[in-house]
């Protein structure tokens, strides 16, 4: 059933002291997750993309924009990253502040190893689910963008719940033609059964 | 002298005496008085009254009943008769009385006492030998006096010296005869009436004399011969030979001469200077009196406030008109060959106000090259005939002169009449028309000086800076509305004070000294000055006094010109003590903000070797454990070590070394603002704060931000070690005192636990702290302060009572001299 690959997480580091990032990108890749390393916000904001899969590590305190502003910024671009927020002085307000903008955790330097893999690891796994969901939906918009228009039209009126004859009577087709469309449908949609398709085209497309 | 005529005795009357008595002096007096006895007094008047030999001396007998009243009619003939009245001795006195206050008595009468005949016979001769004396004298006197009168009979020569004398005296003396004819007349009275003796004699003297004047001096005549009387001297007016008015003053007096014939002898004086210059002066005066006039009519035009000046001008004109008699006045302007019209009376037609000319065409255009007025009666007679302004314009009169203003020439008075002008203009019109032109030329210039001035006062009055304008003795003259207005006085209250009551008492004298000394070298000053208001409050001048010269340079007056900065200086204050405070905190905080901001730099290679010394741990006891895969790891860890070493190796070094700014310090100072800093703290904290400064603390050479930083740093220490013991105990003492000779010791004892030795011991290592947020490094940087300083930091007392810090601050011993104590 899960025909879609995988994107292999990646641990993002973004703090400006350059021992702490080499630290934790040393820590990271001793468990066997790949890392990678920006020294400031900007840098990574200019290499991300929605698409990525992974988590955030994230030092409050850099110069330029800080923590904080990055989380802001990458709601804004739409990026559902998890973000674990490290700093090496934490007060109230800025964690507060940090964790409404949606950080997962909060750390302070110097932090104990095994919390921090152990917050990476709640990170990878509580958004695993969602980014198959999305790879799921990205996937059947792909494949519905496939379709030629008759079969689009097809498509909808079969959402609808109509049968074959008021569809080749709604378009004015033979029923025969309505099945090969059908088929073809769902050869490409890559569905089983009629249901499958439906709750694909519903997840991908909520609004009717 | 001739020999006394001692033939004829004297006569002795005794009348009224008894026979005895009369026989005595009869035989006394005998021979040389005859002494003749007489019953009645009525024998001896008819005695003197029919001439007979004068009587020497009187005896009035007792028989006589009113000897008084026969005195009397004795001396009505002959006042200087001696005589001498019998009397009882009892009534002398009373008699003597009578005697002094009866009339008609001369003083020769003499009561004599019937008891002393002995005496009378000397008294009788004295008496007779005084009133022959007397006639004597008298004698002598009339013949001298006939002899005086025939000496120009008897003594030709006198006479002809007489009449020399006459010829030479200064007057003339002519004598006439009653009906006018000259008799005599001496050389001067012939040089006065130009005359010879021979053509003189016997001719009226009234036809020496003008037509005009012959009948009043026949009356002169007439008046005197007639009545005998000196008539007042009179003066006359003659002709002298080439024709100049000559004035005689005549004086006369009737003359009889010894023939009986009567004249007139007259005294003639050549007066001519006298009345001339008498003429002279009454000419003057009647100038003068023109003058006075017109002067009084400048003056009321003048001095009527009232009026413009064009106004002034106008009357002015209208004034010389009358004066001159000419219809036409003008005033002008002359700029180059311009001649313009700036006023006009009388001359609207030919030359209205405003209208220009050119110069040449106006008899001005020579006026103007003459400091003395032009004039001209008749043109039409005269040179200027053929001048434009007769021939166009029809002038035939005019007068003018021009006008100056401060030695410039500004333009022309004058007046003209188109027909002549029948009397010359005198010199008196002349010099009342330049006195005219000098008093327009001085009205204008006043004007002007007036317009500056108003230009000026205006500029003062409306100015925003207060103004003060003194006299030589710094006496205020004026002051303008904005001294009102900042200072609060008024006007009046300040006008002739000197400025002495502005000051605030905030300057010494010298600095009032050398004010005076730069103005009074005429030089301007410029500074601030405190001053103090009517209110009492001070402000702040910024001001500049400069003094005002005269024409040659001396110094007349000062002018002061301020404005208030006191909110500027105020601000600038504010600001500067802000700032210093600011830069104090700032200097302050360093030390926290440095420790935050260190805390962050420690925290880096921190965590980045605590994440690297996990992760080897990780690598070494993983499954695949290999040495070499965690050595990175380690490598990295000693890498951060070392730079968290460097971090607080620098640190250390910039409390050493940093930003150091030694001076002579007063610890006393330092410890009130550092206890002013925790106060706050303290009273939070429930701590009581004592301090304990000896009064001969010495100076010291110290950073004192640095100093208060340490002071601040261990007061913090003590007031956390008492936040666990029980309020009353909380007790901080900072104590100094003197250290040696020049140094200075410190002490901050707290109430506190103490610490255990284990902890004593440690105290000063870097990073290590009892408290839950310290970093440990407060004591340490404190430490390197005071060791900079060439000082001692150490814990003197720990017990459970609480804990003693002390530090010390060597004196400098090299400027011994220059240090003071600061109390």
């Amino acid at each position: 059933m899960r025909s879609i690959p995988a994107i292999k997480p990646v641990v993002h580091v973004v703090d400006d002291n350059p021992a702490v990032r080499d630290a934790i990108r040393w820590l990271v890749e001793q468990v066997g997750l790949s890392a990678r390393t920006y020294a400031t916000a900007q840098e990574f904001l200019s290499a991300c993309d929605p698409a990525m899969r992974g988590c955030l590590v994230l030092d409050i305190r850099m110069p330029g924009i800080s923590g904080l502003d990055l989380q802001d910024r990458l709601q804004e671009q739409g990026i559902h990253l998890p973000v674990i927020i490290i700093t090496g002085h934490g007060d109230v307000p800025v964690a507060v502040r940090a964790m409404k903008a949606g950080a997962l955790e909060f750390l302070q330097k110097p932090f104990n190893d095994q919390t921090l893999l152990d917050a990476i690891h709640a990170a990878l796994e509580k958004y695993h689910a969602i980014w198959e969901q999305q790879d799921q939906c990205n996937h059947t918009t792909r494949n519905l963008s496939a379709l030629t228009p008759r079969e689009q039209e097809v498509l909808d009126l079969l959402r609808h719940g109509k049968p074959n004859k008021v569809i080749a009577y709604e378009l004015g087709l033979s029923v025969r033609t309505v099945e090969g469309y059908r088929a073809r449908i769902m050869e490409k949609m890559g569905a089983h059964s009629l249901g499958q398709l439906i709750e694909m085209v519903v997840q991908a497309v909520p609004k009717g | 002298m001739s020999a006394p005529p001692a033939e004829i005795p004297g006569l002795v009357s005794l009348v009224g005496v008894d026979r005895a008595l009369a026989r005595l002096l009869k035989s006394q007096l005998r021979p040389a008085l005859a002494v003749e006895a007489l019953d009645d007094q009525n024998d001896l008047f008819l005695h003197m009254e029919g001439g007979g030999l004068p009587v020497d001396a009187v005896v009035l007998g007792m028989a006589l009943e009113e000897p008084v009243r026969v005195a009397q009619r004795i001396h009505v003939h002959d006042k200087h008769i001696p005589i001498l009245i019998l009397s009882r001795p009892a009534d002398c006195d009373q008699l003597k009385r009578t005697l002094m206050f009866s009339p008609f008595l001369g003083n020769e009468v003499t009561p004599w006492p019937t008891d002393e005949p002995d005496g009378l016979p000397a008294i009788l001769r004295q008496a007779a030998e005084r009133r022959r004396l007397r006639i004597r004298y008298q004698n002598a006197l009339s013949s001298a006096q006939i002899r005086l009168e025939k000496l120009p009979l008897l003594q030709p020569e006198a006479s002809h010296y007489l009449d020399q004398l006459l010829d030479h005296a200064p007057i003339g003396v002519v004598t006439v005869d009653p009906a006018g004819a000259i008799l005599t007349l001496n050389r001067q009275a012939q040089d006065t009436l130009h005359v010879a003796e021979r053509g003189a004699l016997g001719r009226l003297l009234g036809d020496l004399f003008p037509i005009a004047e012959r009948q009043r001096l026949c009356a002169l005549l007439t008046r005197c011969a007639s009545h005998g009387l000196r008539p007042g001297a009179e003066v006359f007016e003659f002709h002298a030979a080439n024709g100049t008015p000559r004035f005689v003053e005549i004086g006369c007096t009737p003359l009889t001469y010894r023939t009986g014939q009567r004249g007139i002898m007259l005294i003639m004086q050549d007066v001519t200077d006298r009345i001339r210059a008498e003429r002279e002066r009454c000419r003057a005066e009647k100038e003068l009196r023109l003058h006075a006039t017109v002067l009084r009519g400048f003056h009321e035009i003048s001095s009527d406030r009232s009026l413009t000046l064009e106004e002034k001008l106008n009357r002015l004109l209208k004034l010389g008109c009358e004066q001159f008699g000419l219809p036409i006045g003008i005033l002008s302007q002359v700029n180059g060959d311009i001649f313009r019209v700036l006023d006009s009376v009388g001359g609207e037609g030919l030359f209205p106000v405003g209208g220009t000319r050119e110069l040449r065409q106006t008899y001005c255009g020579g006026t103007v090259l003459s400091s003395e007025p032009v004039a001209l009666e008749h043109a039409g007679a005269s040179e200027w005939r053929d001048h434009p302004s007769y021939t166009l314009g029809g002038l035939e009169a005019y007068i003018g002169v021009r006008v100056q203003v401060e030695n410039e020439l500004y333009g022309t008075l004058c007046f003209a009449s188109p027909s002549p002008r029948p009397k010359p203009f005198s010199s008196a019109d002349r010099e009342i028309l330049k006195l005219m032109s000098q008093w327009v030329g001085s009205e204008l210039r006043r004007e002007r000086a007036d317009a500056h001035m108003r230009k000026l006062s205006g500029a003062l009055e409306q100015a925003v800076d207060a103004v003060i304008i003194t006299d030589r003795g710094r006496f205020i003259e004026y002051v303008n509305p904005a001294f009102e207005t900042l200072t609060g006085y008024r006007k009046e209250e300040v006008i002739g004070q000197k400025t002495y009551f502005l000051r605030s008492g905030l300057h010494d004298d010298k600095f009032y000294d050398e004010l005076w000394q730069v103005i009074g070298t005429g030089g301007v000053y410029r500074g601030v000055l405190i001053n103090r208001k009517k209110d009492g409050s001070l402000y702040h001048e910024a001001k500049t006094i400069s003094p005002l010269k005269d024409d040659q340079g001396r110094v007349t007056h000062f002018i002061s010109t301020g404005h208030d900065i006191t909110e500027l200086v105020r601000a600038e204050e504010q600001d500067r003590l802000h700032r210093a405070e600011l830069a104090h905190v700032a200097r302050l905080s360093t030390l926290g903000e440095m420790t935050s901001g260190l805390a962050h730099e420690l925290n880096q290679p921190l965590c980045a070797i605590t994440t690297y010394a996990q992760t080897a741990l990780r690598v070494l006891t993983g499954p695949d454990g290999s040495a070499e895969r965690a050595r990175y790891g380690l490598e990295q860890v000693v890498r951060q070590a070392e730079l968290a070493g460097e971090i607080f190796r620098r640190l250390r070094h910039f409390a050493r070394k940093g930003d150091m700014n030694r001076r002579r310090v007063c610890l006393k100072e330092v410890i009130q603002e550092v206890a002013g800093f925790i106060h706050a703290d303290a009273q939070q904290s429930g701590v009581r704060v004592e301090l304990a400064v000896a009064r001969n603390l010495p100076r010291v050479l110290a950073d004192p931000i640095q100093i208060e930083q340490v002071l601040l740093n261990l007061a913090r220490n003590a007031m956390d070690a008492m936040a666990g013991v029980e309020e009353p105990r909380r007790q901080l003492l900072i104590k100094a005192r003197r250290q040696g000779r020049r140094g200075v010791r410190m002490e901050i004892h707290d109430r506190g636990r103490g610490c255990p030795q284990a902890v004593a011991d440690r105290l000063f290592e870097p990073f290590f702290t009892t408290k839950p947020d310290g970093l440990g490094i407060g004591l340490g940087i404190s430490q390197s302060i005071i060791e900079a300083h060439n000082g001692r930091l150490w814990l003197e007392g720990n017990s459970d009572q609480g804990a003693t810090f002390c530090f010390t601050l060597p004196g400098d011993e090299d400027q011994a001299h220059a240090i003071h104590s600061c109390d």
